[in-house]
């Protein structure tokens, strides 16, 4: 029982970081959908750099650059051009995959599993430090919301741009801030999946992007609810683990878990919120 | 900074209409200076330009004599102009204090300090209102007072001011006045803009007058000098200017000082082309050569589940073939009124009946597409998304009445493939309308082109040419000028005689002029009728 | 002429990027973007087939088009495809596939009455699928857009397991159900490709939705419902009825790709064989702007670009996922001009 707490909570930090993304984006009025390929990229940019420096410091940073920097040029260009949000966070998706894929076979010869060699070091850090970096960054998030004038204006860039536009605030600025920290956040979630594994494999931020989404509807928007949901997800993901393990449910079935719970709490909790009123 | 002008300001809208056509204005602080015209003139225009949230076309703004730029609302204030708008921009999910805040400057908000600053200010300016309460149930004055204590908050020289009273109640305005008086009494420049000729008069110290976008009449009001002196003349060969400013020499700059023909010929022509086109539409649902006429019956209706602007109990009838007005101020509930009587939205309790066949009980079924298939025309408030769209063309937008189904859908849409649409017909109904009105256009164009008194029009016309029954209509006259306002009075009238029930919301009662327009008028105030 | 800019940039950028990537990673590029442009046209195989995949995409986009008239957004053709597929083949297999035909002997089966099944069948699980996000906006305003993608996302594992699972045919090496009968298979008419009669269906079905929406008042209420929600409510226009049923037939459409995906392309249903197919679908439908005659051309365009890219890349044997970098910069450049999002009526 001893290490079912901690199991848990480590199994959370990279869902809590891309919870905390999502929450930004969902603030700033759009919905994170790039998050999944967001962190895909994150790790395999990681991985890489790991792989090519042997420093995971190295691919931490190269993981933050890369996924900041491709999420800044498509806010730019949605705000450029009026684009759809959701199409165009989709697209990142499918950028995700195709560009792994291409360098992935360009660099190392491989469409698959990506393993560091053993001699690099991962026990840099300790066993829980993402955990309680990702609590601690919880915090600060919440306190900048509350308590600084960017969180003032961050919270309320989604439903009343004109009232920020009125005041001289360009609620543009803040949608591009919002996908750049939304990025920042999926590359800690991509770094600490990718460096626990020690490997980076294809899809392997399967389905946590969605979940991170479910999240944030289920914490009603407020960063310690979301919290809490996300350590809910995380003891589904590691009873489902238990579970696959035993055999009782087909392992490519699961899969799919991760949306259908994306799902449900995109259609229970409108209503659950509308009947509380 | 002592003094703010407007240097020959012009402002063009698309496509050819002048707002303001070469106003120069001055004012100073230690003052207040009223704006009046009637709706269109030009006020709001002005503001906007003075507040920085348009740019004039030709001429500039000046501060102290030296040409000034506005990019953004935000760079007047922070030269210190701030405004008031009439229905303040607020966030519905933040509380009265931090929308105080937003916007001023400083990293950290710092809510314990600064909640006292803004407490002082409220009490120095007699304001009151509780900081933390959600501005999302907010009534409309408390919210002008949020707004009011936002702009005071960022320490302007000139505060601007945007029909401040129309939503106080009569007790609150002269609190209110007195606050203004206050604050120019500290030296704040006070601008407001009204249409209460009263109001300027008793509490200004400069009143000009604006009309159809050009200043006509520009004097102080107190200063002993304004009664001996004649007052400037600014548009010659216009109305001479009073010498004496009073309410009755002002009011030569409003109502009917322009004449419109109005020859009975063009009446009896609409009505003949009327039937013309009805005669035409064999298959129209509301045909009736012999128009019954029919009263609407509103009995008991009340909306007050999650609703802002409630509405309690109400009970009228429109009298068939009459026009019955119903006049409320913004947040009186006029707005929630309209939603219910237009099937947008369903009432908690109450019916709505025809007729003097009782009432439809059945309030789970009062949709839009039921009350249309009872013969009822709506024309909304909403001009630019509900009665139409600035994405479709305007043929489209003006055939919406024919091709309305002749069953209704049942929820998983049972098709019937029905008739072709006969778009020969169609196209002599479009050209017949729009030549009727006068409007030039090209019927394939997208309907963002029109201007909005064309487009209330046209949608006016498309709700009278499907001879409804019963036609209810919401500010019908806003943004009209004065010949747009004429015309649709004359159309209103013309179709009460056919017979048709005439139902007007307004939130404006001084725009429809003429007492004998109105046959019954009824008064609602914070969602119950008097 | 303005309005092909977009498309035409579109198709463009991803011409470009390609190319470009072609250029970095191929060992020779020369003869890689060489081949990427006269390879689809080199022989009635290159040809056929692009146009046989041109028609399954006409098919899918003709359903996304109209998802999008609607005022809704279908983002679930990839589960809508690949389970309509695994349907067809089910039910084309087993004693109506080859082994039973063998056994049962040639005339036996009522060929039409099982094929006509098949059909309703694949079509009725493409509606259903996208029916539950359609329902779901117009009854509680959940947003179609992620209802659709995530009920799509959810179900595509379970058709993956299925396959691999209850359904595979174990005789072959492949991951796939079994054939589908030799009475089932749309017959080949430009050998040695598959192209078949499923083109010509998908341009008349394509162009018979046209001639609805614009000439019918049926068509006037779907289109205008969806350009502007609000009129259409306020005009007694039945919206959540044209939310619903604009959904429906987009899923049925992507049904009915599924369906000729196996009697005319592949005869079984294997892993990822709709793979992409969904969102290259949309990407057409958005290139055209939902205008069902441009959807013809739009498609054939894609499908040449996407077999140029096939080709071009295998042969320069760097085989990798080129097709969603493609779709994702196609998608990209369309969404630039294209109406956001319309809320729900209030």
């Amino acid at each position: 029982m001893n290490q079912l707490i901690p199991a848990i909570l480590t199994m959370a930090a990279p869902l809590l970081f891309a919870t905390l993304g999502a929450l930004v984006s969902e603030y700033a009025g759009v919905l994170a959908v790039f998050m999944d390929g967001a962190i895909t990229l994150a790790a395999f940019a990681c991985i890489a750099v790991t792989a090519v420096t042997g420093s995971p410091l190295a691919g931490f940073f190269a993981a933050i650059g890369a996924t900041v920097f491709l999420l800044y040029l498509i806010a730019r260009f949605n705000e450029a051009t009026g684009a759809n949000p959701f199409i165009t966070g989709l697209s990142v998706n499918l950028l995700a995959n195709g560009l792994t894929s291409w360098l992935s076979s360009v660099l190392f010869g491989t469409r698959g599993v990506i393993a560091l060699p053993s001699r690099v070091t991962l026990t840099a850090f300790p066993r829980g430090t993402a955990a309680i970096a990702a609590f601690a960054v919880t915090l600060v998030l919440a306190f900048v919301l509350k308590f600084t004038r960017f969180g003032l204006n961050l919270r309320i860039t989604g439903t009343d741009p004109d009232v920020l536009a009125s005041r001289g605030i360009p609620a543009s600025r803040y949608r591009i801030l919002s996908w750049c920290i939304a990025a920042f956040f999926a590359a800690c979630a991509g770094t600490e999946l990718a460096l626990s594994l020690g490997a980076w494999v294809p899809n392997i931020s399967a389905g946590r992007g969605w979940t991170a989404l479910a999240a944030v509807y289920l914490g009603y928007k407020n960063p310690f609810l979301c919290m809490i949901a996300v350590f809910l997800f995380a003891a589904a993901e590691y009873s489902t683990n238990v579970i696959q393990g035993t055999g009782y449910l087909p392992a490519t079935a699961v899969l799919g878990i991760p949306y259908i719970l994306a799902l449900l709490a995109f259609i229970l909790i409108p209503v659950l919120k509308k009947r509380k009123i | 900074m002592t003094t703010v002008e407007l240097d020959h300001v012009t402002k063009l809208f698309e496509p050819s209409f002048t707002a303001l056509g070469e106003v120069s204005l001055s004012f100073a602080r230690d003052e207040i200076h009223t704006v009046l015209g009637e709706n269109g003139a030009g006020k709001s225009t002005l503001m906007n330009i003075l507040s920085g949230l348009t740019r004039p076309t030709e001429g500039c703004v000046k501060i102290d004599g030296a040409p000034v730029e506005f990019p953004s609302p935000e760079d007047a204030l922070s030269l210190g102009i701030a405004m008031v708008h009439q229905r303040p921009l607020l966030s519905d999910d933040l509380s009265v204090f931090e929308n105080i805040m937003l916007g001023s400057p400083g990293i950290f908000l710092r809510r314990r300090r600064r909640r006292a600053e803004i407490a002082a200010l409220a009490s120095l300016w007699d304001i009151r209102v509780n900081l933390s309460s959600h501005t999302r149930n907010l009534a409309p004055s408390d919210r002008l007072r949020t707004a009011l204590l936002a702009a005071l908050y960022r320490k302007p020289s000139f505060l601007i001011l945007d029909e401040p009273t129309s939503v106080l109640a009569p007790e609150d305005r002269e609190r209110f006045m007195k606050s203004l008086v206050k604050a120019r009494n500290g030296g704040m420049g006070i601008i407001m803009i009204t249409h209460k000729l009263a109001e300027a008069i008793d509490w200004s110290d400069r009143i000009s007058v604006l009309r159809r976008g050009k200043l006509v009449f520009s004097a102080p009001v107190k200063s002993p000098s304004a009664n001996s002196s004649p007052a400037k003349k600014i548009t010659p060969g216009s109305v001479p200017s009073p010498a004496k400013v009073t309410a009755e020499s002002l009011s030569v700059f409003f109502g009917n000082a322009t004449t419109i023909a109005s020859t009975p010929a063009t009446v009896s022509a609409c009505r003949t082309e009327d039937r013309a086109i009805a005669a035409g539409e064999a298959n129209n649902p509301y045909d009736r050569e012999t128009a019954t006429a029919l009263a609407l019956t509103v009995s008991g209706l009340t909306s007050a589940r999650d609703d802002r602007l409630p509405i309690y109990d109400i009970s009228f009838t429109a009298d068939e073939g009459r026009i019955t007005g119903i006049f409320g101020l913004p947040g009186s509930g006029i707005e929630t009124l309209e939603n219910v009587l237009s099937g947008m939205r369903k009432p908690d309790a109450g019916s709505i009946g025809i007729g003097g066949n009782g009432c439809l009980t059945n309030r789970g079924k009062y949709t839009t597409s039921l009350f249309r298939s009872l013969g009822i025309g709506f024309v909304p408030s909403d001009r630019a998304f509900r009665g139409s769209n600035p994405a479709l063309t305007i043929h489209d937008m003006l055939i919406a009445n024919r091709m309305r189904g002749e069953k209704t859908f049942h929820r998983l849409g049972a098709f019937s493939f029905g008739a072709f649409r006969e778009s020969a017909e169609e196209k002599r109904f479009v050209k017949t309308i729009l030549e009727r009105e006068g409007i030039d256009a090209d019927p394939k164009r997208e309907v963002k082109t029109l201007s909005g008194g064309q487009l209330q029009r046209l949608i006016l016309e498309r709700e009278l040419s499907a001879r409804p029954r019963i036609l209810i209509l919401a500010e019908p006259e806003w943004g009209l000028d004065i010949s747009g306002a004429e015309h649709l009075r004359r159309r209103l009238i013309a179709a009460s005689k056919e017979n048709m029930t005439i139902l007007i919301l307004t939130d404006s009662p001084d725009a429809m002029k003429g007492s004998d327009f109105y046959d019954k008028i009824l008064y609602l105030d914070e969602g119950r009728l008097r | 002429m303005k309005r092909f800019l977009i498309p035409i940039v579109a198709f463009a950028s991803g011409l470009i990027a390609v190319s470009l990537i072609l250029a970095f990673s191929a060992g020779n590029p020369g003869v890689a973007i060489q081949s990427f442009f006269t390879r689809p046209f080199s022989s009635w195989w290159y040809i056929g087939n692009t146009l046989n995949m041109a028609g399954l995409l006409i098919l899918a986009a003709t359903g996304s088009s109209l998802a999008l008239r609607g005022g809704t957004f279908n983002l679930g053709g990839e589960a809508q495809i690949y389970a309509s597929a695994l349907v067809t083949a089910i039910v084309l297999s087993g004693p109506a596939g080859p082994a039973g035909e063998a056994a049962l002997g040639h005339g036996a089966l009522p060929t039409l009455a099982i094929f006509a099944t098949a059909l309703a069948a694949a079509a009725f699980t493409g509606a259903l699928l996208a029916f539950i996000p359609g329902i779901l906006k117009a009854g509680i305003y959940c947003s179609e857009l992620l209802s659709s993608f995530l009920l799509s996302a959810a179900i595509v594992p379970v058709v993956d397991y299925l396959i691999a699972g209850p359904f595979r045919d174990r005789t072959g090496n492949l991951i796939a159900t079994e054939a589908i009968g030799k009475a089932f298979r749309l017959s080949p008419l430009l050998r040695p490709s598959v192209f078949n009669v499923s083109f010509f269906i998908a341009i008349g079905l394509a162009i018979l939705a046209a001639i609805i929406l614009k000439k019918t008042r049926e068509g006037y209420r779907f289109t205008v419902s969806g350009t502007a929600p609000n009129f259409a409510l306020f005009a007694g226009f039945p919206v959540g009825s044209v939310t619903v049923t604009s959904m429906t037939l987009s899923g049925l459409f992507h049904g009915l790709t599924g369906f000729f995906a196996i009697t005319g392309t592949w005869y079984m249903c294997h892993q990822s064989l709709s793979a992409g197919m969904g969102w290259s679908a949309l990407a057409v439908a958005l290139i055209a702007r939902s205008n069902l005659i441009a959807v013809i051309p739009a498609a054939i365009l894609y499908a040449w670009l996407d077999t140029a890219s096939d080709m071009a890349f295998l042969s320069s044997n760097s085989g990798f996922d080129s097709t969603s970098i493609v779709q994702a910069i196609i998608l990209l450049v369309v969404s630039a001009r294209f109406l956001p999002l319309r809320r729900a009526p209030k």
